[in-house]
């Protein structure tokens, strides 16, 4: 019986394995597809935790239930092994009479006492061989019950546990619930002669013989049915109170998660850029320290945000807008007076003789001259009004809600305090004047670009006048030819977006047998009336319509192209950046996307940096250089020397070249103090590990002089004029040793 | 003369305390748990020959026989208990038999079959119940009875519970003759003995359940074959709840629900032991009936039992009373 219960209970305990197996990969694999099905994104924590939480409810119910079944079961097993027990002792009581003596009628009354329990199914009082019945009773309804002799081995066992103890009951299982209880029939005697051993304190030999068996059937079927019965409702109960459980757990849990919750629309909104958010810090502890540290760091974002703007939208050296955010809020004032109507002021300011003190006074100097500049604008122009630096020597303004006349006034106001403000620097004083173009905003559907070459063109012309003083922009202005072309910001625009530049290369002549052809890329611009325009007639253009950048990209683009064309990695191209690299991102990206695109080695390309550029944005430079000359790209400083400038810099970034400024190099032949300059240039370089290059060679004894001093490569028209057909390119014989 | 009347009164008195027969039952100050000895008569000389006391094993019902029996015997009495193993028995009976004693004393069943071995030597056994069944009784093996005397047993009986009429007594079987002197004393204390014959304990359980309502006690006999520690509380339960008078064999018996413990006197055996012993000497046979009754009866009477049943002891049995 036991080994039976036990297989059982195995065969459950597997089965249940294997269901909440099944269960759980069906499970996952609904959980799977919902999550496809609702693109919903990820899952609530709250939901998860429900989630786990029926599961988990689930999986207990099971084992709950399982094991009431299992417990219910052997509890009706063991009771019926009791009972058995106990109705082997009251039929031993009503049989005995039976086999021992002539009183059998009462055995027959016994059997109707039988009647009154239903589970009794049948009981056989058997002989002493367990084979033939010598009274049985059955059950109304039963005649034949399937369990019929006792085996050899049964009387065996029977026998064998006789001894060891009082009444062995052996226990049979069979089918439709029912058990079938054999137990020996025995009379007993005692052992000892006369009893004069005999006490009840001691234990008595007894002899044991068996005179018949009795073989019991019970029914529990009843009972069984009755326990799935209860088992039933009592799982359809706890099934009720579980789901009533889990939604108040549901509710209990999503109350609780609530501060977490309410995280949710705060955390969403900042992580689609909004940081205009607060998150709240109240309530528990964890939230509080949650939302304090959301706080801290969307402060932290708003702070460098801004900052970013700041950078994004203003000149790093007056702090003044930029000219794309200036353009911005030009745009912005432009739709306001199409909208409102009124009329506002434009103001582009213009500094005469800017480079001269520049290249007198040196770069710093020019630095801090536009600080102060800026400065005296700002103190005069009102909060509301716009102050733009637009690169170089160029202000803007936007001077908001004037008319021509009060324009007028404020154009002749700047003049004049202007003409007050003195510029020191060192012993000297310097007087600074700049010349104003004023336009008239009145039209909102024009474009910023329409007013500012409005502006433009009125600065001109102020000096075309002669400087010093504000001109009023007239739609009868006629441009200055070469400064000025009508569209010619479109023009440049074309010309970039067409390649309608084109490239010509002027080679630098090696003066100690250097093997490889090194060639510097200059633009020109066709032109229909003067075939073509030099770097000189546009550059500025491209300045001030901030064009610079896209240029810059387009020369080097084009540059790697020209060099994979060649297929020859002595070719070297040295290419002229502006100081819009510093600022541009995408530049040095650039660089190292075109390396990976073309065949050119890094060593093919040289960027040059005029030293003005490069002093003036001396720690902006840094970074953009290393990062560059880490692709293996190498960098020159153009026109090196002219300006108040020192080595000092130059050992903070790696710089492979310095081309020597052209007025160093013209006179070198009659002109000591150049000649020692170059000398001490070309000295220190060679200390340094750099190049020199001496540019505007003029003749051969000015280059016999440079090879003397040490110079690595010369450049000028009496070595080479620019050329647009590279190939074509060779150096003069005479010089190439 | 009349003045000297009392004087003779009292004279006589006297002399009449003086000639009293001594009472059979000795009277003890305190009823013990063990039943108190009987002093019997006086009894004769012991016989001259030396006797071999053979004892089955080492319980106190077989040492207090042989320790009376050595009493009385002195230096004739040689004793010998039988061992556990058979080779060591039989060695010993082949001392006996070699000896020169000619009359041997088996104390118990197993010393009495060991001596029925014995072909030329006179044998008294005692503390037998059941000599039938094992065909111990002939003309040179006879015994003394286990059982104590059966007349003043009933007559206890009879003076405790007047109103006793029927009682009923089931044995096994070849108990004839105690059986048949069991009726006689009965009879003469005016009590009708039904004796049923079973052969197993339930039989007995079951013929006891049977007859109860045709008596009114049972006499508990300690016929091992048909007893079983279960029946016997069964039988005493049932007597119990069914009112009925039991008299046990055992003092144990009355926490059980027994109202009288008769036991025989161990100094009685011993003196009917040397009794037959003596009228046997130098006979070929060993004169006088198979089984030579007991004349003692201890009794213990339990107190609760009685005042159940409504009875009242005589005086002369108070002594007797003892609640287990």
């Amino acid at each position: 019986m036991h080994h039976k219960i036990g297989l059982y209970g195995k065969r459950f305990i597997t089965g249940f394995i294997g269901f909440t197996s099944q269960l759980r990969m069906k499970g996952a694999e609904v959980a799977q597809n919902a999550e496809k099905i609702s693109n919903k994104g990820p899952r609530s924590l709250a939901n998860r935790m429900l989630l786990l939480q029926f599961f988990w409810a689930v999986a207990v119910y099971i084992l709950v239930i399982a094991a009431m079944w299992y417990a219910a079961s052997s509890v009706i097993e063991s009771s019926l092994r009791n009972q058995a027990e106990g109705w082997v002792g009251k039929l031993d009581e009503i049989g005995i009479p039976y086999y021992v003596s002539s009183s059998r009628a009462k055995v027959k009354e016994g059997f109707n006492d039988l009647r009154n329990f239903q589970e009794v199914v049948g009981v056989r009082y058997l002989d002493a061989n367990g084979k033939d019945v010598v009274v049985e009773y059955n059950r109304r309804g039963e005649d034949k019950t399937g369990f019929l002799k006792i085996d050899t081995d049964a009387r065996k066992k029977i026998s064998a546990e006789l001894a060891a103890q009082g009444r062995p009951i052996l226990y049979e299982k069979g089918d439709d619930d029912r058990i079938r209880v054999l137990a020996p029939l025995m009379v007993k005697s005692i052992a000892s002669d006369g009893l004069l051993n005999f006490s009840l304190d001691s234990t008595i030999r007894e002899k044991k013989e068996i005179i018949g068996y009795i073989s019991i059937i019970l029914d529990y079927g009843f009972a069984t049915r009755q326990l799935h019965d209860s088992l039933l409702y009592a799982s359809a109960i706890i099934a009720v109170l579980m789901v009533l459980a889990a939604f108040v757990g549901r509710v209990m849990i999503r109350w609780a998660l609530q501060p977490l919750s309410r995280l949710e629309e705060p955390l969403s909104r900042l992580a689609n850029g909004e940081i205009d958010v607060t998150v709240e810090s109240t309530g528990d502890h964890e939230i509080v320290q949650i939302g304090r540290a959301l706080n801290t760091t969307i402060g932290a974002l708003r702070e460098r945000d801004e900052a970013l703007r700041r950078l994004a939208n203003h000149d790093a050296l007056t702090g003044l807008c930029n000219r794309s955010y200036f353009s911005e809020l030009l745009e912005k004032e432009i739709r306001r007076i199409g909208e409102a109507g009124g009329s506002s002021a434009l103001f582009f300011f213009d500094l005469d003789r800017f480079k001269h003190i520049n290249d007198t006074y040196g770069h710093a100097a020019g630095d801090r001259l536009l600080v102060q500049i800026a400065e005296v604008l700002r103190k005069r122009l009102r909060e509301d009004d716009v102050l733009a630096r637009f690169g170089g020597d160029e202000f803007v303004a936007l001077v908001r809600n004037v008319n021509r006349k009060r324009a007028q006034e404020i154009g002749a106001e700047l003049v004049n305090k202007m003409q007050e403000f003195t510029f020191y620097e060192g012993v000297d004083a310097i007087k600074i004047q700049f010349s104003v173009g004023i336009t008239i905003i009145t039209d909102g559907r024009a474009t910023p670009h329409h007013y500012l070459k409005q502006a433009d063109m009125a600065v001109h012309e102020a000096k075309a006048q002669g400087r010093n003083r504000y001109f009023m922009y007239e739609p009868d202005i006629s441009a200055t030819e070469g400064d000025y072309d009508s569209g010619w910001y479109e023009r440049l625009k074309e010309a970039i977006q067409q390649e309608m530049f084109r490239f010509y290369y002027q080679p630098l002549v090696g003066l100690k047998g250097q093997q490889n052809n090194l060639f510097e890329v200059l633009l020109r611009l066709p032109d229909t009336r003067h075939g073509v325009i030099v770097p000189g007639g546009f550059f500025p253009a491209l300045e001030r319509f901030g064009l610079m950048a896209e240029m810059d990209r387009y020369v080097l683009r084009k540059a790697f192209q020209v060099l994979e064309g060649v297929k020859d990695e002595n070719y070297v191209l040295s290419v002229n950046c502006s100081g819009h690299i510093f600022d541009d991102f995408e530049f040095t990206a650039l660089v190292g996307q075109l390396l990976a695109e073309h065949a050119v080695k890094p060593q093919q390309l040289i960027l040059e940096v005029s030293e003005q550029t490069a002093v003036r944005h001396l720690e902006r430079l840094k970074p953009v250089v290393q990062r560059l000359t880490s692709l293996g790209v190498n960098f020159a400083i153009d026109d090196f020397g002219a300006g108040f400038a020192s080595f000092s810099y130059i050992k903070q970034f790696p710089v492979q070249c310095l081309k020597i400024h052209g007025t160093l190099i013209e006179r070198i032949a009659l002109d000591m103090v150049d000649r020692i300059t170059v000398t001490s240039i070309v000295t220190m370089a060679k200390e340094l590990g750099i190049e020199t290059v001496a540019k505007f060679v003029p003749n051969e004894e000015t280059l016999s002089l440079l090879r003397e001093i040490g110079v690595d490569y010369a450049q000028g028209d009496y070595l080479g004029e620019p050329n647009p057909d590279l190939k074509v390119q060779r150096p003069r014989l005479s010089v190439v040793k | 003369m009349y003045r000297r009347l009392p004087y003779l009164v009292l004279l006589l008195s006297l002399l009449a305390a003086c000639s009293h027969e001594q009472p059979k039952f000795i009277e003890q100050p305190v009823p013990a748990k063990v039943a108190q000895p009987v002093v019997v008569a006086p009894i004769a000389a012991p016989p001259s020959a030396e006797v071999a006391i053979l004892v089955s094993s080492n319980i106190p019902a077989y040492n207090e026989v042989a320790d009376a029996l050595t009493a009385r015997l002195g230096a004739r009495a040689f004793t010998w208990r039988l061992q556990e193993s058979p080779e060591q028995n039989l060695k010993l009976l082949a001392d006996i038999a070699k000896s020169q004693r000619s009359q041997v004393v088996a104390i118990g069943l197993d010393a009495a079959l060991t001596a029925k071995k014995l072909v030329d030597k006179q044998v008294i056994f005692c503390q037998v119940f059941n000599y039938g069944d094992e065909q111990l009784p002939s003309a040179m093996r006879k015994g003394v009875g286990m059982l104590p005397s059966f007349g003043k047993s009933f007559a206890a009986w009879k003076a405790i519970s007047p109103g006793l009429k029927q009682i009923a007594i089931i044995t096994g079987p070849g108990l004839d003759e105690y059986v048949k002197k069991a009726k006689e004393a009965a009879k003469a204390n005016g009590i009708t003995l039904l004796h049923r014959e079973v052969n197993s304990d339930m039989e007995l359980l079951v013929e006891y359940k049977n007859i109860a309502n045709k008596v009114q006690g049972y006499w508990l006999w300690p016929d091992n074959r048909v007893l079983s520690n279960v029946v016997m509380r069964e039988v005493l339960t049932f007597s119990m709840r069914s009112g009925k008078q039991v008299v046990v064999f055992n003092d144990d018996l009355l926490e059980l629900g027994g109202m009288i413990s008769i036991t025989s006197d161990y100094k009685d055996i011993a003196n009917n032991v040397i009794k037959r012993l003596e009228l046997a000497e130098g006979k070929t046979t060993i004169p006088g009936p198979v089984i030579e009754p007991l004349d003692v009866a201890n009794l213990r009477i339990n107190t609760l039992m009685v005042k159940r049943f409504g009875l009242t002891v005589p005086s002369k049995y108070r002594k007797y009373l003892d609640a287990p």
